[in-house]
């Protein structure tokens, strides 16, 4: 494996060491370095986590899902105008 | 009585009488008469001369009426073109103005209909955000911890 590599995990809840260390492991397995990630919580997520690694961002939270419906609706209202 | 009756002296004094008639009519009566004929023909030449004059002023001035009638009516013609032309320029100013009211008219009827939709898409756009916020707000009241799990799950599942 290559040099290690270091992130920001942000959770709307606290996660138990298992949980940190799965999703350490899951992008360990993608980026093929050893993954270091350091936890944020953050409630605004509403649920959900979201990762920053190597300049990327993997959001897996309620927040992104609702910003992704908005822009769905604001998209689809200017095409009917 | 010889004295008063003479007929040398009748003689003398007729003779007297015809010399005097004679000289005179030489000496006076002819240069007299020549006189008056030279003064007649000059008043006479004179007289041809003013007629002349008169005769050429008379047709000159009816040249000049006639001009004259023919500038009036060239004067009218020209009042009642200019008038013509006068009342078609209004016309057309004012059939210019006609159209341009209705171009602004269009013009702003458009705008307005243009601002409405912007409003209408504004709001629609406002409406989608307060929708969602307000969902953000019930959601994140109603996550549960097991939730959260699964939502952990699911996107490291999806990743890679």
């Amino acid at each position: 494996m290559e040099k290690a590599a270091r992130g920001l995990l942000y959770t709307a809840k606290p996660l138990t060491e298992e949980e940190h260390r799965a999703v350490e492991e899951k992008f360990a397995a993608v980026t093929g370095r050893e993954v270091s990630l350091t936890e944020c919580q953050c409630e605004e997520l509403l649920g959900g986590i979201r990762v920053e690694l190597l300049g990327r961002v993997y959001d897996g939270s309620v927040q992104a899902q609702l910003r992704h419906v908005l822009a769905v609706l604001q998209d689809k209202e200017d095409r009917h105008a | 009585m010889e004295g008063l009756f003479n007929p040398l002296s009748i003689l003398l004094h007729t003779l007297n009488a015809l010399i005097l008639f004679v000289a005179l009519y030489f000496l006076l009566y002819k240069p007299v008469k020549q006189f008056l004929d030279r003064r007649n023909a000059e008043v006479a030449k004179t007289m041809q001369d003013a007629d002349e004059t008169l005769a050429r002023s008379q047709a000159e001035y009816a040249k000049a009426l006639e001009k004259n009638r023919g500038a009036q009516d060239e004067v009218q013609q020209i009042l009642k073109t200019g008038a013509q032309q006068a009342n078609d320029r209004a016309q057309a100013i004012l059939n210019d103005a006609r159209a341009q009211a209705d171009e602004i008219l269009a013009r702003a009827r458009k705008e307005a209909e243009d601002i409405l939709a912007n409003a209408r898409e504004a709001m629609a756009d406002e409406t989608a955000a307060l929708s969602v916020e307000i969902a953000g707000k019930v959601l994140g009241r109603e996550i549960s911890l097991s939730e959260h799990r699964r939502m952990i799950d699911d996107f490291l599942k999806k990743v890679g």
